[in-house]
Formats: structure tokens, sequence, C-alpha cells
């Protein structure tokens, strides 16, 4: 069982999720970047793409659109475009070709 | 006087059109509560983005970007309009359009060329034989999205970067309460430097890790500033729209219920009269005989 850390994302329509996580997959320009708790701080520019959020040891995934992933001591803020939860990542991804559709 | 027949047709009218005044009141009210919860939900997001923003700017240079460069000589403006696509509203759109035409009035000696784009087609009814129009972007008031509104950005900021126009300006409606909407015009581009840059933000410390570099970041994260404030404008002329549509039609139905309770009225001594002419007529045939 590994440390948990506080994630919100948030999107002009609102907040999608606030919560503990134990780590994340984001889609950042340069290739995608795993976040654990005690990441060094960071801030990356996110493109249109999945994210998955691990908790209570499982998966969830969003479609996210471009965005921006900080990550300071005490919390990880994703601000995006949008952010769209799915049930799979099959479901994510089709969410994910609507999303660059759409932008 | 009238029929009753008569009454009874246009008194049928009359709660008709007082049904359907009601109607779009409630609909506009169930409406304006949504666009005023998606202003709610969307502040956190100004907030948090302007954050960023401003810390950011605090270890780069941000004057030198673009967005921020003014343009001289300033020749060429843009107004880009928000209205609703359709009326029924009261003076929502009409004093809007009285305010900016106003506006092109008293500006027109500093620019060569003001033209003018549309979001809602009141406006562009309004301007399209008065004003020079660029553009007409149809069906993105209705239902605002952050996608449209980017899309739009995306847009003035090619104008903007390729120097076709020098200056933009966004004219909307303010949304105070369903009472009240104030005609606005402000501008959307250069952006101010103050408008992002605060001064007492501090830098990221050294151990923040960039990626790309800060000032690629910046560049990123600046034009989705001005998406975002397209995004609010667009939420505002909404709640605007709707706020109006609510007060107009509310009191539509409560003229429709005055002239209901005029007619009524006029009916009902119809049919006395006619009732009183009857037995008239029938008692003195009855003593004829």
């Amino acid at each position: 069982m590994s440390k948990n850390y506080s994630l919100s994302i948030i999107t002009p329509m609102g907040e999608v999720l606030s919560r503990p996580v134990e780590s994340l997959i984001a889609p950042g320009q340069y290739g995608r970047i795993g976040v654990m708790a005690n990441h060094a701080p960071m801030i990356v520019a996110l493109r249109i793409g999945i994210l998955a959020v691990r908790h209570d040891d499982t998966w969830s995934y969003f479609a996210i659109g471009e965005g921006v992933l900080e990550v300071s001591p005490d919390e990880v803020l994703i601000l995006a475009d949008e952010a769209v939860p799915a049930k799979n990542e099959q479901e994510a991804r089709d969410k994910e070709r609507e999303l660059v559709e759409a932008y | 006087m009238a029929s009753i027949k008569e009454y009874n047709v246009k008194l049928a009218s009359l709660k008709n059109t007082r049904k359907m005044t009601k109607t779009m009141k409630m609909v506009s009210a169930s409406k304006l509560q949504r666009a005023l919860s998606a202003q709610r939900n969307a502040r956190l997001y100004a907030t948090k983005l302007g954050e960023l923003v401003s810390r950011l700017s605090a270890s780069v240079d941000a004057s030198s970007h673009p967005l921020l460069t003014r343009h001289d000589p300033c020749s060429n403006a843009l107004v880009l309009m928000f209205t609703s696509d359709k009326g029924l509203c009261g003076g929502f759109n009409n004093n809007l359009a009285k305010t900016t035409s106003t506006w092109i009035d008293d500006n027109r000696q500093n620019f060569d060329n003001i033209h003018m784009s549309f979001c809602g087609r009141r406006g562009y009814m309004f301007f399209k034989s008065r004003a020079e129009v660029r553009t007409h972007y149809e069906d993105i008031t209705q239902r605002p999205t952050f996608a449209d509104a980017a899309h739009l950005g995306e847009e003035m900021e090619k104008l903007f970067t390729e120097g076709e126009y020098d200056e933009i300006y966004l004219a909307y409606n303010i949304f105070h309460s369903p009472l009240s909407q104030k005609p606005n015009i402000e501008k959307l581009l250069p952006i101010e430097p103050q408008e992002v840059i605060t001064e007492e933000e501090t830098p990221f410390s050294l151990e923040y890790i960039f990626e790309p570099e800060q000032e690629e970041l910046l560049t990123f994260l600046l034009p989705r500033i001005m998406y975002f404030k397209l995004y609010f404008t667009l939420l505002e002329n909404a709640a605007g729209e709707h706020g109006a549509r609510m007060t107009a039609m509310d009191s539509a139905t409560t003229n429709a219920d005055k002239l209901v309770d005029k007619y009524t009225l006029l009916r009902n001594r119809a049919r006395q009269a006619e009732i009183t002419t009857e037995l008239t007529e029938i008692i003195s045939g009855a003593e004829a005989l």
C-alpha cells in the first residue's frame, strides 16, 4: 500500500475530482508522466489524452483536454480544458477521440 | 357592444397567451439557474489559472508575449458583440446595440477602420446594414461550451497576432440581477499586463521542474486566460438573456392577467345585458297575452 496524496482536477465547467489518490499517469506534451506521492514539485503542460488515476487499488480513467499539471509539496492540481470521466480505458479512448474532434 | 361570443374568443386567446408567457418565464428561470451555476463553477478555474500565470510571470518576463504587445500605429479595431439568438427578452439586445453604436461613433477618430463580429443573431441583424461585418459566429450563444470559446479565442488570437486587427473589443451585457443587465464594452486584446501579472506573487522556488521551459509554459497558458474570458462572457450573455427574458415574460404575464380580468368583466356584463333583454322580451310578451 503506497502513500496517498490529494489530487484536484479543475476545468472551466467546475471541479471534476478532488480526493486522495495513490498515483496518476497523465499525458504530458512530451510523453506520459507518472506522479506518485512525494514527487518533486513540477509544472507540466498536458495535451489531449487519457489520464489514469489510481486509488484504493483500482484505476479510473478520464479523457482530458489540453491543460497543465502542477505538483506542489502538499497537493497535485490539474487544470484542463475538459475532463470527462470514463468507466474503462476503452471508453476513455472513445471520449478522447470526441475531444480531439471538438478542439 | 360586442357579443358574448366575441368576448369568449378574445378571452380564450388571452388565456393562451398568458399560458405561453408563463411557461416561457419558468423555462427562462431554470435556464438562468443553469447559467449561474456554470458561472460559479467556472470561477475556481479562473482563480487557479490566474495564480499559476502570475507566479510564472514573476520569474519570466511576460511583457514581450505577442498577446500583451501593443500595436503601433493602432489603425484597425474589431468589436466582438455578444447577444442572444432569440428575441422576447425586453431591451436586452437593443440597449447593447445602442451602447455599441454610440461607442463606435465616439471612437471612430481613433481608428482607421472599425469592424464587427457577432456571436448571436440579434446583434448581427441590427448591425448587418449599419456596420462592416467580419464574421457572424452562429449557434454558440445558446449553449456556451469551453470548446466553442477556445475556437473563438484561437481565431481572435490569429487576427491579432497576424496584425489584421490592432485592438479587439468585447461588447456584452454584464449580468447584475434578472432585473438589470448593464451593456459593457471592454478590451480583449492586447491583454493589459496588470491583468495577468500581480506584483506580490512569489515566483516558483528553484527546485521546481518545468516541462516545457517557463517561457513556453507561459506562451501555452496566456491564451487560455483569453479563452476563459470569452467563455465567461458567453456565460454572462446567457445569464443576462435568460434573466431579461424572465423579467419580460413576467410583466407580460401580469399584463395578460389584467386583460383577462378586464375582458371577463366585459363578457359578464354583456351576458347580463342579454339575459335582461330576454327577460324583458318574455315579460312583455306575456303581458301582451
